[in-house]
């Protein structure tokens, strides 16, 4: 990771000749063939297409969850296709956030306790956590619910508590996976609009995964993935 | 069906394998169990009689006065219908008999004496000098028939071997007149009181006052010969013994039992076989009774055994129920698939029974061979094997059944568990959802009412064996131990809810997460009371182990009264003391003292149908060191001992070569008959007895009738007078004066011996009035002894006058300690007087202390005392004879007890042996074994059952772990939350389980143990809670928990770097 401010407009993600095949034999998936891109800093990118274009593995590999077959990734000025897998836990500690299609909270967890695993992680004092963690649940707009757990939740209150999540170590890097996927329209277009707000606010570099075409008009960019390969 | 099952199967391999284990150690343990409670329950019978004196399986034929013509024929009868009892057990047959008395013909004294021949003398007896005697036909020059003569009875008519002996007229009606001589080849003695019950002395060889019912005189015998010779001597037969001894290499349950039953109208037939050829016939044995008692004893290891089992059933049932809760969970998205499809209820439960049939199938084919080698094994370690239990693997029709019953519970708890209930309708679900929480709460007072229940009906067992196995006592300890887990888990959430309480004060996040995912999710009851359970019975099971074992040690203790007896059989003479006591220096032993154990003839006694109470006696300045046996609480043998002891010891007068001078003032020619008392180095103390001499006023060297050992002293002196009928003129009360100079070999008795204290007595209506002793001592190793006397010559005449001198005050009570039980049945307590009779004489006693038991009489009405005090009021009241049964020994050295068993002196007992016995013996140990099979199973229960819990956590929680490795969470941290969460919701149930299996052992393990015959065990059992062994059955729980769930942590953590991370959300 770079310790280097790294300003508007320059490369927060660079991905070279990525290619990820599944399976071996005589049907192999070939889900990324050689995909360069570029992603700037404080930049929202959409990445769309259809279902098993490769989307969630192109996200994947670039938030570290898998390795590539060929090419490189890097993330904020490090290389994560070189990271081991303590480096890639570090990178996904203090770079990277992911937002999921189906908010993955720990459902014994209360919203609050959710929003402070990845401070939990960074070892942050409770009186400064817990500060952090009420002024991101003023953010998404869950300061009341705090308390509760995630069962408690409707679906967006659940996904607007994994953004807070997601914020709460103060990424460089947002990976958010269909993050309307599991919601209806309305709940959707908020969830989207606060994605949009954060990324502004908290000035972070997000790369969306969607089919929803509200949330491609709110990106600054939208990148085509098709048959492996990636277009604008 | 099948083949979606089998699909099924093969795509959910772990799963199914999973649960086949689970299903199939529960099936296997229980197997075990199985063959514990048949084959090896069988083959400990077998040990059993195997292990029980000949004489406690001997069957014997008694008929009573027969002619010496038929004693051949109907002895063949007899012996032939035995051969029928023991059929199958290959008996030997011995036969012994016994002429009608015959007068004596002695210039020893009168008296009577019998002959007996036949092979069944020698068994049970061992020559002294000499040897048996030989057929007539190698007669020696004599011509006389060869006898060998008992040691007693040689004793006291001066036989040896080649002096003759001579019997006369025989008694009763039709006896022989003609006389017979025999010339002695040899003594011999009982080696064990069995074998001679039919003897007319029971082998004791003399009895003073033996009546026939013709007369009463003093008696010897039985006088052996050979055969012939007996007919020959026409003497009648008085009795004919036919004994047979089974072959117990031979027995099985099946063939002892049949033995035993055929016992049953045996005296009729053979009655009736023999006809009038013999007044009276009885075939007896105490087969049945040794069967019976074997039996018992089986029942009452059984019952502990069957705890252990019970126990173990239970928690194989909570596993198959976890089992099948978890494959229903693991089911759910999949049934709800099939339902939506169309799937009815009908087919749901087919799918299920299905299954479970094709797992219990499964199951079982892996639990028999399991079960049976697993037996094997456990049959050779060190326990069973050495108490001959060492079986081959086998499939007994038990453990099939066993087995297969076990493994099929799965299908019903697979049909319970695997019917969606999520189609219900919502008013069947909320009807359901309030019978759970009421059932809950039922469940929790039912518990608590079932505990309280299953103590109080242990604690109301009766004290007596009833022979028979108490269900609900052999189920109150599963059952309270299950129900106090019930409520007793309830703490645990408690627990960790406090420890999530905590939680958010920490800043980092495994350890906090790990409690707060703990106290917070929901948890499977089953797995909850499996895992507490499991730790419970564990404990539980080493607990009752210890707590069994340190009782049967503890009667072991009670039983043997000290670490090494002998007793011998029957009490010993004069001559015997001397080998006795050399044979006890050999033993050398930290202490040891003479016993007198024999039954007592209490004046208060109201004993009735029970024992007779017993009178054990011994050295109590070593009762401290000597005896064993836990007393009450707060006492002390020593202490017991102190209370009981005489004080200071009698000195007397140094004994040896005696001159005796008498005068009477009298014309008549009175004479005395000296009797010493003489205490040997020991303490013990025997009568030396010299020929009468006559009051002449000249001095008599006295010629004692036995060589008394250096060091002796002269404890009391008997002198019996004796005098003809006086004519006119010569009666009226003479005064008589007896000096004797005694030249002892030891030091002169000092103090008390010199002079001081001692006592003469002479009896209230006796011709001899007006004692009086003086003792001096003029020279070193020198002591003069006087006696005066007022003799009333015309009574003396009748029978005559025993003027009684000793070196020591009569007690006026001997100080006793009496058992619990004697004082409850004759109503006395501490200072109470009782009156008892020793052998012929009177003993005043008194209670100085009444305890538990006395040892070596566990639980029967006994008495103990000191052997000093009680001889000296012995001596006291005119009984001059030893009072010796046997000898205790403590710590003796090693090799003792088989030094002293080669002596052939009597029976020799350790506490060591018992011990083993009590814990070891084929019937015994099967309960240890049982018991810490529980322990082993209830530990593989609890790992199997936290790696199937462990198992579906894991793939119910397989995406929560990616989430957060995605987060950031390093692979260590995701192992160790996964461990942590683990340990959290583990280690407050294996704390409640062991707290649980503590709290059962302290209060129940005492009422579960019983002795090896049923009863309430003597003295009472206590708790014993095993520290190491509970650690070490703790540690190996956690550690194979921790195993476990890491090994499984450890995969699911390699599954999250792979297919979880890669696959995201």
């Amino acid at each position: 990771m770079s310790d280097t401010f790294r300003r508007p407009h320059d490369p927060m993600v660079v991905v070279r000749g990525l290619t990820r095949t599944y399976g071996t034999g005589p049907a192999p998936v070939h889900a990324l063939r050689a995909v360069d891109l570029e992603v700037r800093a404080g930049e929202l990118v959409a990445v769309v297409g259809r279902s098993g274009s490769g989307k969630t593995t192109l996200l994947n590999l670039v938030g570290g969850l898998d390795r590539p077959d060929a090419g490189t990734v890097e993330v904020d000025g490090t290389e994560v296709t070189a990271l081991d897998d303590d480096g890639r836990s570090r990178l996904r500690r203090d770079t990277v956030a992911f937002v999921f299609q189906t908010f993955g909270l720990m459902p014994a967890l209360t919203a609050a306790e959710n929003v402070g695993v990845p401070l939990r992680l960074r070892r942050t004092p409770a009186a400064a956590r817990e500060e952090r963690v009420a002024l991101l649940l003023d953010l998404v707009g869950l300061r009341d619910h705090a308390d509760q757990r995630p069962g408690e939740l409707s679906g967006g209150q659940q996904q607007r508590v994994a953004i807070a999540r997601a914020l709460a170590g103060s990424p460089r890097l947002l990976i958010a996976d269909e993050p309307t996927g599991q919601l209806d329209a309305e709940t959707g277009l908020a969830v989207m609009a606060l994605l949009r707000a954060v990324v502004e606010s908290e000035g972070v570099t997000a790369i969306v995964a969607t089919h929803d075409p509200v949330m491609m008009s709110l990106a600054d960019r939208v990148l085509t993935i098709a048959d492996g390969r990636v277009g604008e | 069906m099948l083949t979606l099952l089998l699909r099924r199967a093969r795509a959910q391999w772990g799963l199914a394998l999973s649960v086949t284990a689970l299903v199939a150690l529960a099936a296997t343990l229980l197997g075990v169990c199985a063959l514990l409670l048949g084959p090896t329950q069988d083959l400990a019978f077998t040990r059993g009689v195997q292990r029980s004196d000949p004489q406690e399986l001997a069957v014997d034929a008694f008929l009573v006065d027969l002619a010496a013509d038929d004693a051949d024929g109907v002895g063949d009868v007899a012996a032939g219908q035995l051969r029928d009892v023991l059929r199958g057990l290959d008996p030997s047959v011995s036969a012994v008999v016994t002429s009608r008395m015959r007068e004596l013909e002695s210039p020893a004294g009168a008296g009577l004496a019998y002959l007996a021949a036949g092979d069944g003398i020698a068994p049970h007896a061992q020559i002294v000098s000499g040897r048996w005697p030989e057929p007539p036909g190698s007669l020696p020059e004599s011509g006389l028939a060869e006898t060998a003569v008992p040691v007693a009875a040689a004793e006291r008519l001066g036989l040896a071997v080649g002096t003759r002996v001579t019997l006369g007229r025989a008694t009763g009606i039709g006896g022989s007149v003609e006389p017979v001589s025999l010339v002695v080849v040899g003594t011999y003695r009982a080696s064990s009181p069995s074998g001679w019950d039919a003897d007319p002395l029971r082998g004791a060889g003399y009895q003073a006052d033996y009546s026939d019912g013709s007369q009463q005189a003093a008696a010897y015998g039985p006088l052996v010969v050979e055969e012939g010779a007996l007919v020959t001597s026409g003497s009648p037969v008085s009795s004919l013994r036919v004994e047979a001894e089974p072959d117990v290499a031979l027995a099985t349950p099946a063939t002892v039992r049949a033995a035993a039953a055929r016992l049953d109208g045996a005296t009729t037939l053979l009655d009736t076989e023999v006809g009038d050829r013999v007044r009276i016939t009885r075939i007896a044995s105490q087969l049945p009774a040794t069967v019976e008692r074997i039996e018992g004893q089986q029942t009452a290891g059984r019952a502990t055994v069957l705890v252990a089992v019970l126990l173990g059933a239970a928690l194989s049932l909570a596993a198959l129920v976890l089992a099948g809760r978890l494959v229903a969970s693991a089911r759910d998205e999949e049934r709800v698939l099939l339902v939506a499809l169309g799937t009815s209820p009908q087919q749901q439960v087919a799918a299920a029974a299905g299954e479970g049939a094709l797992l219990a199938v499964a199951a079982a084919v892996v639990a028999v061979p399991a079960a049976s080698f697993l037996h094997a094994a456990v049959t050779r370690t060190g326990a069973l094997s050495a108490a001959g239990l060492r079986q081959a693997p086998a499939a007994s029709p038990g453990l099939v059944a066993v087995a297969v019953l076990t493994a099929a519970a799965v299908v019903p708890v697979l049909v319970a568990t695997g019917v969606d209930t999520r189609t219900s309708s919502v008013a069947t679900r909320r009807r359901w959802a309030l019978a759970r929480a009421g059932a809950d709460l039922v469940l929790l007072a039912v518990a608590a009412g079932v505990a309280v229940l299953g103590w109080w009906q242990l604690r109301s067992q009766p004290e007596a064996a009833t022979g028979r196995t108490d269900l609900v006592a052999t189920l109150a300890p599963a059952l309270c131990l299950g129900a106090v887990t019930v409520v007793a888990v309830r703490v645990a959430p408690l627990a960790l809810h406090l420890g999530a309480r905590l939680a958010p004060r920490s800043r980092s996040l495994v350890g906090p997460l790990a409690i707060q995912q703990a106290a917070r999710r929901a948890h499977p009851g089953t797995a909850v009371l499996l895992v507490a359970a499991s730790v419970a019975a564990a404990t539980f099971g080493m607990g009752l182990r210890a707590t069994w074992e340190r009782s049967q040690a503890d009667q072991a203790d009670l039983r043997t009264g000290s670490d090494l007896t002998l007793t011998l059989p029957g009490p010993a003479d004069t001559s015997e003391l001397a080998t006795l006591e050399s044979a006890a220096a050999r033993v050398r032993a930290a202490a040891a003292s003479a016993v007198v154990d024999r039954p007592l003839a209490l004046g208060r006694y109201v004993g009735g149908a029970g024992p007779a109470p017993r009178l054990v006696a011994l050295d109590t300045t070593v009762a401290g060191a000597l005896l064993r046996g836990r007393g009450a609480p707060g006492t002390t043998w020593a202490g017991i001992g102190e209370a009981l002891s005489p004080g200071s010891a009698v000195t007397g007068a140094a004994f040896g070569d005696a001159v005796l001078l008498g005068r009477a003032d009298t014309p008549l020619a009175l004479t005395v008959t000296p009797t010493a008392v003489v205490q040997d180095a020991h303490g013990l103390r025997h009568p030396v007895g010299a020929t009468a001499v006559a009051l002449d006023g000249r001095p008599h060297v006295l010629d004692w009738d036995a060589p008394v050992a250096a060091g002796s002293s002269l404890v009391a002196l008997s002198l019996r007078l004796d005098g003809p009928s006086p004519d006119t003129g010569q009666a009226g009360v003479v005064p008589v004066r007896i000096r004797i100079g005694l030249r002892g070999s030891g030091p002169l008795a000092a103090g008390r011996g010199a002079g001081d204290g001692w006592h003469v007595e002479t009896a209230r209506d006796s011709p001899v009035q007006d004692a009086r002793v003086a003792v001096s001592a003029p020279a070193t190793g020198r002591a003069l002894v006087a006696v005066g006397a007022d003799v009333d010559v015309t009574y003396l005449s009748y029978g005559g006058g025993t003027v009684l001198a000793t070196a020591f005050d009569p007690p006026d009570a001997v100080p006793v300690a009496v058992s619990s039980s004697l004082a409850s049945s004759v109503g006395t307590r501490v200072g109470g007087e009782l009156a008892a009779v020793v052998g012929t004489a009177a003993v005043p006693l008194r209670v100085v202390a009444v305890v538990p038991s006395v040892p070596s009489a566990p639980g029967a009405p006994a008495l103990l005392a000191d052997t000093d005090t009680l001889s000296r009021a012995l001596v006291a009241g005119g009984a001059l004879d030893p009072v010796v049964d046997g000898w205790w020994f403590a710590d003796p050295a090693a090799g003792a007890p088989a030094a002293l068993r080669d002596l052939d002196l009597g029976t020799v007992r350790t506490r060591a042996a018992v011990t083993a016995d009590l814990t070891r013996g084929p019937l015994q140990v099967t309960v240890p074994t049982a018991l810490t099979l529980l322990s082993a199973a209830s530990i593989a229960l609890l790992w199997a059952g936290t790696a199937i819990v462990t198992g579906s956590d894991r793939r119910r929680r397989a995406a929560e772990l990616t989430r957060l490795r995605a987060l950031g969470l390093s692979r260590r941290g995701a192992r160790w939350l996964l461990l942590g969460e683990q340990a959290a919701f583990l280690a407050p149930l294996v704390v409640v389980g062991a707290a649980v299996g503590a709290l059962v052992t302290l209060v129940l393990g005492p009422l579960v143990v019983r002795s090896d015959l049923g009863a309430a065990p003597v003295p009472r059992a206590l708790a014993t809670w095993p520290w190491a062994q509970e650690l070490l059955v703790l540690g190996v729980a956690v550690a194979g928990v921790a195993l476990v769930t890491w090994v499984l942590t450890a995969r699911q953590v390699h599954g999250s770097d792979t297919a979880g991370l890669r696959v995201g959300d």
